[in-house]
This record gives C-alpha cells, sequence and structure tokens, in this order.
C-alpha cells in the first residue's frame, strides 16, 4: 500500500464518519439549531474529507480543480442555507414569545 | 453492484411514503429525495442526458414549486389527508403501476437478448441532423414534432396557471423581495455562475449531454434566485416583456417547424445543410422561455394584478 493509497482510505474513513455522525445528530438532537449544528459538520467536513481522498486518487490537475469547486460550492449553499434556517427559526421563536 | 440494489430499495420505499405518508411536508420531503435518488439510477444506468434533467427538473425545480405551494397549504387539511385508508386516487395509481409492472417484470426475468432499440439507426443518420449528440438529434431533429408539442403543453399549463393569478400566501410561503444582506450577498454571487453554466448547458447539447431544457432550468434557477432576493425588477417592470419571454419556446419551435412548409418541404422538417443552425436558434430560445417561466410562476403569478400596475405607475 502506498503512502497516497493510505492516506485515501484514512480520509474517506474519517468523512463517513462525519457523515454518519451528522445523519445521527440530524435524527436525535432535540431542536432545529442543534441539528443545524450537526449537518453542517457532514457537509462541511464529511465532505471536505471525501473531496480530500478523491483528489489524492485524481489524475489530472482539471479532475481535482472540479473536486475542489464541488466542495467550495457544497460550503458556500450550505452556510447560507444554515443562516437562512437558523434565522427563520430565531424569528419565529421570537414571535412565539410575543404571543405569550 | 450492492449500491444498484440499495437504489432500488430507496426508491420502493420512498415512493411508499410519497403515497401514504400522513403530513405533506413528509411527502414533499419524500418526493425531493425521489429525485436524488433517481438522478443516482440513472447516471448508473449510464443515462448522462435523463440524470442531468432530473438532477435538474426533480432535484431543483419541483423542490421550488412543491415547497412554494406547502405555503398555499392549509396545515390542518394537510394532514389529515393521505395516510389510511387509502383513498380512491391512491388506489387507482397502485392499480396502474402494477398492470405496468407485471410485463416488465416479466421481462426482467425471462432476460434474453436486449433490443438495439434505435440507437443503430440513430447513429447511422446522425451525420443529416447538424448536431453530434445522439440525444440532442432525436430531441430536435428526428422527433422534432415531439419536442415541439411539449414546448405547447408547457405553455398552456403557464397560460392555465394564469388564472390563479394574485392568490395570497398562507403564512410561510417562500418570501418575495424579502432583503436580508447574507441572501442578497449569496443571490449576487451566485447568479452570475448559474447564468454562465446555463449558457455552457446550452452549447454543449451539440456534442454532449446538455441542452435547451437543462440550460433553461439552470437558467430558470439563477432568475428565480433573483426574484426572490429583491431583484424582481425585471420580471415586473415590463409584464407584456416578460409574457413575450415565455412564448419564445413555443415561437422558436413553430418557426422552424412550419418554415420548411413555404420552402416546398415537410412539416417539421428541417433543412440540410442548415439543421445545426436552426437547431441552435430554436434551443436558444427554449432556453430563454423556460429559464423566464420559472420565476414567472413563482414570483410574477403570485403579485396581484393591482399590485403590478402599482409599481408600474411608480416606476
Amino acid at each position: 500500500m502506498t503512502v497516497s493509497e493510505f492516506f485515501t482510505i484514512a480520509s474517506l474513513i474519517l468523512g463517513c464518519f462525519f457523515f454518519l455522525a451528522g445523519t445521527v445528530g440530524l435524527l436525535r438532537l432535540p431542536d432545529t439549531l442543534c441539528r443545524l449544528h450537526a449537518l453542517t459538520k457532514a457537509d462541511n467536513l464529511g465532505l471536505g474529507f471525501i473531496v480530500f481522498a478523491l483528489i489524492l486518487q485524481s489524475q489530472s490537475v482539471l479532475e481535482s480543480l472540479r473536486l475542489l469547486v464541488i466542495w467550495l460550492a457544497a460550503l458556500l449553499t450550505s452556510s447560507t442555507a444554515s443562516y437562512l434556517i437558523g434565522r427563520h427559526t430565531l424569528l419565529s421563536r421570537d414571535r412565539k414569545d410575543s404571543h405569550l | 453492484m450492492i449500491l444498484d440494489w440499495l437504489v432500488v430499495v430507496l426508491l420502493v420505499i420512498l415512493s411508499l411514503t410519497i403515497l401514504l405518508a400522513r403530513d405533506l411536508f413528509w411527502v414533499v420531503a419524500s418526493f425531493i429525495t425521489f429525485g436524488l435518488v433517481l438522478t443516482l439510477a440513472w447516471s448508473s444506468l449510464q443515462a448522462p442526458d435523463l440524470a442531468l434533467a432530473e438532477a435538474a427538473i426533480g432535484g431543483g425545480l419541483m423542490t421550488l414549486f412543491l415547497i412554494d405551494s406547502l405555503g398555499f397549504s392549509d396545515p390542518e387539511q394537510t394532514s389529515s389527508a393521505g395516510g389510511f385508508p387509502i383513498t380512491k386516487l391512491q388506489g387507482l395509481t397502485a392499480l396502474g403501476s402494477m398492470i405496468v409492472a407485471v410485463p416488465l417484470l416479466r421481462a426482467f426475468w425471462a432476460g434474453g437478448a436486449v433490443s438495439p432499440g434505435l440507437g443503430p439507426l440513430v447513429e447511422q443518420k446522425i451525420e443529416l441532423s447538424g448536431v453530434e449528440h445522439p440525444v440532442s438529434a432525436v430531441l430536435l431533429n428526428f422527433r422534432f414534432f415531439d419536442t415541439w408539442f411539449e414546448m405547447t403543453v408547457i405553455l398552456l399549463a403557464i397560460v392555465a396557471l394564469q388564472t390563479l393569478r394574485g392568490r395570497t400566501p398562507r403564512g410561510d410561503s417562500l418570501p418575495s423581495g424579502q432583503s436580508d444582506q447574507v441572501l442578497t450577498w449569496f443571490a449576487r454571487l451566485l447568479s452570475p455562475v448559474l447564468i454562465l453554466f446555463s449558457v455552457y448547458l446550452l452549447w454543449r447539447g451539440k456534442h454532449a449531454p446538455g441542452g435547451a431544457f437543462q440550460s433553461g432550468v439552470v437558467l430558470g434557477a439563477a432568475l428565480s434566485v433573483l426574484a426572490l432576493t429583491g431583484y424582481q425588477d425585471f420580471l415586473l417592470r415590463s409584464p407584456v416583456v416578460s409574457r413575450l419571454v415565455v412564448t419564445l419556446g413555443v415561437v422558436g419551435f413553430s418557426g422552424a417547424g412550419l418554415f420548411p412548409l413555404v420552402l416546398g418541404g415537410e412539416l417539421a422538417e428541417l433543412p440540410s445543410g442548415w439543421a445545426g443552425d436552426t437547431i441552435l436558434i430554436v434551443e436558444t430560445m427554449a432556453a430563454l422561455s423556460t429559464g423566464m417561466s420559472i420565476p414567472y410562476l413563482l414570483v410574477a403569478l403570485q403579485v396581484p394584478k393591482d399590485k403590478v400596475q402599482c409599481e408600474e405607475r411608480t416606476s
């Protein structure tokens, strides 16, 4: 096993761990904000490690760049979406409090 | 192989959830997931054109429309809809699917030689079509007639939806024109990239998976993001222009389909030698109108008529 293969496998396992942890968090954590916290780990770190593993195995620079762009796009959309969901949760919570 | 079976099992579970879930939100969430899993299925069947279309339409477009529609539905009504006992419509759907499934299963278990279908014929005649990608050749030349009337059906659906103009959202629908710094920043960053990507998809359709519809949906996503984050002026400033752009696709197809009659050819017989250029023009028009239809349905139809006229007067 070469060094790059070792790092690929290690990185894939780490990535899968974060995806699994994120999914368990989404299913088990009590409220929206906690679930967001769990989900963003899956998006950022999980996908990050998997993309890193694939870059180690990629054949050309262009392919590596493409993989990197996929990760960056996912980071951008997931952080914006999390912000919007979080803001909506906070705002609707305030609205509920003011009704009481 | 294991992955393929996982996809199949997931598809069955998700479709059961779609049919039987009590909560409408669950139905919508499962339908979106169904679209994504179906994308995986198409790509493992090596049909990148269908995978691309399913990802853009099933994953992106339907998500937008279904979640938007949820905002108009009555939460009390939707939570009791569906579920057991199975309604008549669900029963009919299940029966219909079973009737289709029986011969499919028989063909699957019987095995035997897979018919090559029309593939070789298309390969043989592709030179005449004006494009190099077989799927584009079929969609825009050999079966031009079908695509022409598909465009027309979509336009008719939009015309029918016009009658719902000015319905007011109930509670939590998509915020139209809501301003928020992060959202605006994201829209300004994302939309140029999406527009560029849609042009790339349109151009690519000539020799690789891509083409007018995928390109149109991506363009529509870009325009919808803009329209929903406070840049809806391009839609509302001149309703006539936006309506004209929505009809462009049918105009393009009708033009290219009827023009050969003037030259003494057959209906929808693209002129040989000019086929490639004709297809590019028709595809551009179809992509533009598909792209415009999506924000038009999402935003323009939701603004009450009197409000549009107010904004016209003030601008």
